[in-house]
């Protein structure tokens, strides 16, 4: 197995900057979008970052990741922006909008080159794999006109492609990982689908065969309605999501996405291998967006509860 | 042949310094990598990394202890070496190993518990002392080695064989 001592120290050091949940909570109660502001820049969103911080913070956490990190996990860690970055371009292109500000950076491909190839539906400069996805996205959105269809290709295409790599790679903590992602996204997945009522052909189509989910059954449970979904999930590994599916769609969300804040707390208690250098990634990319959420939420006014629902737990 | 008892005393002195040496110097490399890390992001912590990743170390200094020992006793240190039977210099090399063996693995897990020790200052600076118990535990054995290894020289000493 590959050591990693001297990224995991300087991991270590850098988790102590890592906002704790009296933080978020702090940033939550702020009084005002300036009060929020002037909190996160005094917990480490440096000043001098464009008008949204959170951009800068991102910025910062690739750098930090590209010096410590290998090249395979980081090219793991950036899939999931490519496949964001060809479902924004398809659907830009179609809708004839101007798609660049919908882009994001941190994929293994540049957002602009996929953007591009996407509009001249020529995929010649890409990777053949993202090529690939490119090309069939468009055929999908052409054939049918459905953007959700499209996204559920996509969506499955990125967890085929995460949960390849991280196959490859051999690194256990990222397989399961990749597992947990497939199983939270095909709960989510089998989750709105129950809700608005789909029938077990488009559940079929929306639902992953991949991660450690018995998906023929997980599929049949989520036509056979909101009882039968909750009864699958409570016999899971995922058995505390269940409750939460009651209350409403945002919760079970962000208690599934908690479910994988807590199974990165298991780095912890690894010193030596890349387990660390993954949890900060995703611990910090989960404080950084809810960061970000929240000060949107505090500039549209939104109700303290109602952001509260949606940040997800943290890490320290 | 008349030499064998001599070179396999020197084989023993060799393994001691070598082996030991080897052993702390893998610890003090890994404990280093990590106090490099911790200094990276926080170079204030830098005293109190330097300490840990010394503790691998000592090993290596018993090695070399075990080695000059061995060699004073069998005349190659100051000169006045002679002829050592087969038997003796066999019981040299024998009294050497344990701290050759259990210095050269004592180090490379003391390193390990070292490294992981500087990633606990790194996160929490005021339980230093907790991280060196930790790493120091490891040394207990090491010292054990040592003990054996310089009763059983200066046993073989007064041998009459």
């Amino acid at each position: 197995m590959k050591e990693y001592t001297y990224s995991v120290a300087r991991v270590r050091a850098k988790e102590t900057s890592l906002m704790t949940k009296q933080d978020i909570e702090q940033l939550i109660s702020a009084d005002s979008y300036d009060a929020a502001l002037r909190f996160a820049r005094d917990r480490g969103y440096r000043a001098d970052y464009d008008s949204d911080i959170t951009a800068g913070a991102q910025r910062d956490l690739w750098e930090f990741i590209e010096e410590i990190a290998d090249k395979e996990i980081i090219r793991i860690l950036r899939l999931p922006t490519d496949y964001h970055n060809i479902k924004a371009s398809v659907k830009a292109v179609f809708s004839g909008i101007d798609g660049e500000d919908l882009l994001l950076d941190g994929g293994t491909a540049d957002k602009n080159e996929i953007y591009k190839c996407v509009k001249a539906r020529e995929y010649k400069e890409l990777d053949k794999r993202l090529a690939e996805v490119c090309e069939e996205a468009v055929m999908i959105l052409n054939q049918t006109q459905d953007g959700q269809l499209c996204d559920i290709y996509i969506d499955k295409a990125m967890l085929a492609a995460v949960g390849d790599a991280a196959d490859k790679s051999g690194d256990a903590f990222m397989k399961k990982y990749a597992d947990m992602l497939a199983d939270t996204s095909n709960l989510k997945a089998a989750y709105r689908c129950t809700v608005s009522g789909k029938a077990l052909p488009f559940i079929e189509n929306a639902v992953y065969d991949g991660g450690t989910l018995n998906t023929s059954a997980l599929k049949k449970a989520a036509a056979g309605g909101l009882d039968a979904l909750f009864e699958f999930v409570e016999a899971t590994e995922y058995a505390m999501c269940a409750e939460s599916m009651k209350v409403s769609a945002a919760s079970f969300e962000k208690r599934c996405a908690d479910e994988i804040t807590h199974f990165m707390e298991r780095a912890r208690y690894e010193s030596f291998s890349s387990a660390p250098i993954i949890a900060y990634f995703y611990v910090k990319k989960a404080e950084i967006e809810a960061v970000r959420l929240i000060l949107y939420a505090k500039r549209s006014r939104l109700g303290d509860e109602l952001i509260r629902e949606r940040v997800r737990d943290t890490y320290v | 042949m008349e030499n064998i008892g001599m070179v396999l005393a020197l084989t023993g002195a060799a393994l001691a310094s070598g082996l030991a040496g080897i052993g702390s110097a893998i610890g003090v490399g890994k404990a280093g990598q990590a106090a490099a890390g911790v200094v990276t992001e926080d170079p204030s912590k830098f005293s109190k990394v330097l300490i840990m990743q010394l503790l691998p170390g000592t090993q290596g200094i018993y090695g070399l202890l075990i080695a000059f020992i061995t060699l004073n006793q069998i005349g190659i240190l100051g000169g006045g070496a002679e002829a050592l039977s087969a038997a003796k210099g066999f019981m040299y090399l024998a009294a050497c190993l344990p701290i050759a063996i259990v210095g050269l693995l004592s180090a490379v897990s003391q390193g390990k518990a070292a490294a992981a020790g500087i990633m606990m200052i790194a996160k929490k600076p005021d339980q230093m002392s907790k991280g060196m118990i930790f790493a120091a535990m490891v040394e207990t054995y090491a010292i054990l080695a040592l003990l054996i290894s310089i009763l059983a020289i200066f046993g073989i000493a007064g041998l009459n064989i």
